[in-house]
Parts: structure tokens; C-alpha cells; sequence
């Protein structure tokens, strides 16, 4: 079996408060496979890009990682100082933000920007960086001859692009995709995640893509982690967890997405709105909003019951099934 | 929530509470405004000839005698109320000035600013302590006479700054969408802009009353002020005019000095709560470096790791 890219496991983080800490990622556990593109789903607030950022070690004060290890090519994140941080940071892994194309210099080029990057962490001479640079902005679909334009004379779909570029300059093993298309119209996004796809199969590093666009999610990746309040609701490969979804919170989302194919059914939303992380529900997080709820649901946290290979999810329905069945 | 909320008074309030340094300040800054309020009741007449001059501290006299045989102690508590009084009227003047000028000058744009920037680079290539010496000798001398002159050679550099930080709001999404909202420009720069500023012109204020107040003082004792009157400054001409390093009479400058030095050190540690008034990240921080100092984790630029057992 071959071994994952990333490991986390049991991560926590919270976010300090005057009142005590708020769990903003409670006890999530979830495997990166080399050259596998696994989509992270799930609300506003539900950790997604919380869980981006820890796993880079660049959440923000008020935050602290509270608790787990996230194993990254042999190496506990947790465990390492700044310095290996920083070695660690764009050379195996890097990020493209949402706001990526906010992230641009204004006054300085474009290719400057890749050229100085690839500079930082390696010994290549100028020329051959630049070199480098007129490829990968190539590779990402913007002409070479743009390698001198400055910020504000690209658009907003070719400055994310850029950062795209800006993220496989050092070739690293895993990029993680931080809602890069959500500032896009979708044709561009289509476009962008066309290209990161080709570039994925091209490269074979790995990918973590977080978006809240379930459908789009599951026409790219392999497989799909669904956070609530959290928590890892369900981890699962896609075509199995669009077919067959095991989750009443991954059922529900599924269904609250519009289909375009004729005859489709109406969409239907899941009742009331995500709890709270300052004081939220009791046992699992989902209860007071699921259709399927039992006794136990408001009891006791569901464990992970795993499903398959690959495929897992935390809810008491699951649980009593397997227990049922052996 | 112990985190800041509302508006006002009770804002400013709660930071000085949450703030060592700022409730040392504020701690300083009471006793002073104490002084300066009651405290002309509470001693003897500074003017009268009281006992022998120059006589050091005793039971009689807390601080001792002037070389006019006046009471120290009386001179410095009356003194005060004067000082304090030009110190904060040119800590607030200069910044009104400076923000009415910088303002509108980074708001406008255009000609009124190249006017206006014109306007205040002069004053700023003008040096302020000897301008102000020139026009106190001329004008009559007096309270009043001092704060003018300390207003006018100080109010530019507080424009200069306020007109940059003018010209990095104006250009924001929220000034764009209160104008499409159809808000008039008086309430964009006053409701929208200035709020923004809070902070600076705050910290603007302290440091031009301490500005005002060391400047005050140095043209008094220069003997530009109003030598008949009672201030911290005269009270320092007084002391020099009566040679008193020469016959070591230390009573009689070292209380004055260091009532200057204890209100500026006030005021400073005030400004250093007020900053996390304006930016709320800053309360966030404050929570996370002390959970961070209970678990003995160092705050470091990525993000720490603190193992909890609960």
C-alpha cells in the first residue's frame, strides 16, 4: 500500500478567545495519497480553510493548534521550528489563496515575482529562472511575452493563474487549493480547474481542493472529505459518495445542489443553519438539524465507522449497522 | 464578553482598565488633573514672601523657599493648572488644525491639495522652536500668547501625516460604496474616514501635549512667557535667575522638572492602551499571548502548537 502524501491526524485548533478557546477543528484525521486530488467540502465556518492553514502552520493569531500530528513526507509539521517550516513551505508544499491574485506585488512584474520565488529556494541563476517563469506561466495559459506586465494590466482570472504558477514554481508534492476560482465567473473557473487537472496528471503531485461548490468538487476530485461544525462528517471517492452518500449532512448536501440535467428533482435545503462553535450542540453536531436523528445522536459523538476503502463517516445511524452486521 | 464593544467614553474606558501601562498613565494623569483643578485652593498664595529664601525642604515649607523667599511647594501645585491647561489646548488645537488641513487636502486632491500641501511644507521647513521664540518676543507675553505660537509652529506635521493616511482611506471599497450610496462628502469624511483615524489622532494628541507642554516650559524659561505669572516654566526662570545650580539650591527646579517629566511619562503609557481601540485584532491577540504565556509556548511567526489535556 503506498503511503500518503499527508497524514493528519486527530488535528485540533482553536481559536483563543477572551472566553476560552473555540474548537475550530475538533479531532479530524484525514490521508493526502500521492497524486491524488482530494476535495475538502462543506460550509462557511466549517474549518475548511482553517485546516488549509494549519496544516501550513500560517493560521493567524488568535489561533493555536491544539492537539494531533500532521505528517507531511516522514515529517511531523507539528514538531518542526521556522526554519524547517520555511524550507518546507513552497518547496514540497504550497497554497494558492482566494485571494491570490490579490497577492501580487503591484509594482513589481510578474515574472520578477516567479523569479524571486524560484530564487529563494533554489540555486538557479537568473536567467534560467526566468526561463523557468516564461514555462510555467505558458503551462497555466498565459502567453510568455506576458512575463513583463505588472498586476493591474492582467485580469482577474490571469492574476490567479499567476498564482497557480507562482505555487508549482518549486515543483512541490502537494498544493493546496484554497477556493481558488471563487472570485471567477465559471467559465473561467471551468477553464482554471481544466488546467489544474492537466497540470495534476502532468506533474503527479498531490492536491487539497477546498471549495463550497459540492458539484464542482466532485467532478474533480478523487475523493471528498464533507466537514461539519468541525468536524470530518464523511471521507469518501467521489463517484461513491455522489451515488451513494452515507452521511445525512452529505445527503442533505447533495441534495440542496440544483441539477441541470432535464427531469431533474427540485433542490431541497437542509433545515435551520450551522450551530455555533462557542457552545455547540451536544453529541453529534449535526442532530439538531438531521432528518434521520436517533436517541443516541444527542448523546454521544459518533465515531468513525469506515465504509470502504477509503470511504468513512462519523454518524451513530452508521455505526449501529456495522455493529449491527458483525 | 470582556472584549470591547460599544462606543464612546465607556470604549476608552475599558482599554485604559484592561491596560497596566494605561492605567498607570491614567493613574499619573488624574493626580495632575487633581492638582490642577483643586489644588490652587488647597496651598498658600504662591506670591507671598513666606520665609527666608532659599531655604531647603523642612515641616514648614515641603519643598523649601525660593530665592525670593517664596514656598516651592505653592509655586509648583498653582503652576499646574497654567501648564496643563496650554499643554492640552495645543495638543487638541494643532490636531484639529492638522486634521481640518490634512484632510480635506488628501480628500479634495487636485488644486486644494497642492494648496494646501504647499501650506504646511512651508510651516514644516519652518523650525518650530525658534519661530516660536521670534513671534512670543514680539507678541505681549502671556498664556495665551504661548499657545498661539506653540498652535501655529505645530499644527503641520500632524496634517502632513493625516493627509497620507487621508489619501490611503479615500481610495477603499467602503468610501466607493458610501458614495454610491449618496452620502455628501462632509459625512464621508467625517463618518466614514475619520473613525478610521481614531487611533492616530489620539496618539496625534498625546504627543503634541507633551510637545506643547516641554516647548511651553522651554520658552517660558527662556523668559518669553509672562515672568509675573505662575507656571512650571517661570517657575523654572525663577530657579535659573536666582543662580540656583550655582548655590546648589536643588528644591527649587528638580520638583518642577519632574512634575514635565511625570505628566509626558503619563501621557505616553495612556497612548499604548488606546491602540487596540481602533484595531480589534489586537484584543484578539492579547487573549491568544496569554493562553500562549499559561502553557508556557513561545508566540511564534507560524502557528504554535499547544498540547492540552482537557
Amino acid at each position: 500500500m503506498t503511503k500518503p502524501v499527508l497524514s493528519i491526524q486527530n488535528l485540533s485548533v482553536d481559536y483563543v478567545t477572551d472566553d476560552g478557546p473555540v474548537r475550530a477543528i475538533d479531532n479530524v484525521s484525514l490521508d493526502v495519497m500521492p497524486g491524488e486530488i482530494l476535495g475538502v467540502a462543506g460550509e462557511s465556518g466549517s474549518g475548511k480553510t482553517t485546516l488549509a492553514k494549519a496544516i501550513m502552520r500560517i493560521l493567524q493569531p488568535p489561533a493555536v493548534i491544539s492537539g494531533g500530528r500532521v505528517l507531511f513526507e516522514d515529517k511531523d509539521l507539528l514538531q518542526l521550528d521556522e526554519e524547517g517550516l520555511r524550507r518546507l513551505r513552497w518547496t514540497r508544499m504550497s497554497m494558492v489563496f482566494q485571494s491570490a491574485m490579490d497577492a501580487l506585488n503591484p509594482v513589481i512584474s510578474i515574472g520578477e515575482q516567479i523569479v524571486d520565488t524560484m530564487k529563494v529556494h533554489t540555486d538557479f541563476n537568473s536567467s534560467q529562472a526566468r526561463d523557468r517563469a516564461v514555462h510555467l506561466l505558458e503551462m497555466v495559459g498565459i502567453p510568455g511575452d506576458r512575463i513583463d506586465s505588472h498586476a493591474h494590466q492582467l485580469s482577474g482570472g490571469m492574476r490567479q493563474r499567476v498564482g497557480i504558477a507562482l505555487a508549482l514554481c518549486l515543483e512541490p508534492s502537494l498544493v493546496i487549493l484554497d477556493e481558488p476560482t471563487t472570485a471567477l465567473d465559471v467559465v473561467v473557473e471551468k477553464e482554471i480547474l481544466g488546467e489544474i487537472k492537466e497540470l495534476q496528471n502532468k506533474l503527479g503531485f498531490s492536491v487539497m481542493f477546498i471549495t463550497h461548490d459540492l458539484e464542482r468538487m466532485l467532478q474533480v476530485s478523487d475523493r471528498v472529505a464533507v466537514f461539519y461544525a468541525a468536524r470530518l462528517a464523511e471521507i469518501g471517492p467521489a463517484k461513491g459518495l455522489r451515488d451513494n452518500p452515507q452521511h445525512p449532512y452529505t445527503q442533505g448536501l447533495l441534495k440542496a445542489f440544483p441539477s441541470i440535467a432535464p427531469g431533474a428533482r427540485t433542490p431541497e435545503s437542509i433545515p435551520g443553519s450551522p450551530p455555533s462553535l462557542l457552545s455547540p450542540p451536544s453529541g453529534c453536531r449535526f442532530h439538531p438539524r438531521c432528518s434521520q436523528v436517533v436517541d443516541a445522536c444527542s448523546q454521544t459523538r459518533p465515531i468513525r465507522t469506515d465504509l470502504g476503502p477509503g470511504h468513512a463517516a462519523e454518524c451513530h445511524l452508521l455505526s449501529q449497522e456495522t455493529g449491527a452486521a458483525t | 464578553m470582556s472584549q470591547v464593544q460599544g462606543s464612546g467614553v465607556g470604549l476608552w474606558i475599558a482599554a485604559i482598565k484592561r491596560d497596566k501601562k494605561a492605567r498607570i498613565g491614567a493613574i499619573i494623569l488624574g493626580v495632575f488633573l487633581f492638582i490642577a483643578i483643586f489644588g490652587p485652593w488647597l496651598v498658600e498664595d504662591p506670591d507671598a514672601l513666606v520665609g527666608v529664601p532659599l531655604q531647603p525642604p523642612s515641616s514648614a515649607h515641603w519643598l523649601g523657599t525660593t530665592g525670593q523667599g517664596q514656598d516651592v511647594l505653592a509655586q509648583v501645585v498653582v503652576g499646574t493648572r497654567v501648564s496643563l491647561t496650554i499643554g492640552f489646548c495645543v495638543g487638541i488645537g494643532v490636531v484639529l488644525i492638522g486634521a481640518l488641513v490634512g484632510i480635506t487636502a488628501g480628500y479634495l486632491g487636485g488644486r486644494v491639495d497642492a494648496f494646501l500641501s504647499l501650506l504646511f511644507n512651508v510651516f514644516l521647513v519652518i523650525p518650530g522652536l525658534p519661530l516660536a521664540i521670534v513671534i512670543a518676543a514680539y507678541l505681549p507675553s502671556g498664556p495665551f500668547t504661548l499657545a498661539v505660537v506653540l498652535i501655529v509652529t505645530g499644527w503641520a506635521w500632524n496634517a502632513r501625516v493625516l493627509r497620507a493616511q487621508t489619501l490611503t482611506q479615500r481610495k477603499r471599497d467602503f468610501v466607493a460604496a458610501a458614495l454610491v450610496a449618496g452620502e455628501s462628502k462632509f459625512r464621508i469624511v467625517t463618518r466614514e474616514i475619520l473613525p478610521t483615524m481614531t487611533s492616530l489622532l489620539v496618539a496625534q494628541v498625546i504627543g503634541s501635549t507633551v510637545y506643547a507642554i516641554g516647548a511651553q516650559v522651554g520658552l517660558e524659561y527662556l523668559g518669553l512667557g509672562d515672568v509675573s505669572a505662575f507656571t512650571w516654566g517661570t517657575n523654572l526662570y525663577w530657579a535659573q535667575n536666582d543662580s540656583a545650580l550655582l548655590t546648589g539650591a536643588w528644591w527649587t527646579f528638580v520638583p518642577t522638572g519632574l512634575c514635565v517629566a511625570l505628566v509626558a511619562f503619563g501621557l505616553t503609557m495612556l497612548n499604548s492602551g488606546f491602540d487596540e481601540i481602533t484595531n480589534p485584532r489586537l484584543q484578539l491577540e492579547r487573549a491568544w499571548r496569554k493562553y500562549l504565556t499559561r502553557n508556557k509556548t513561545e508566540a511564534t511567526h507560524s502557528t504554535p502548537v499547544v498540547i492540552t489535556n482537557d
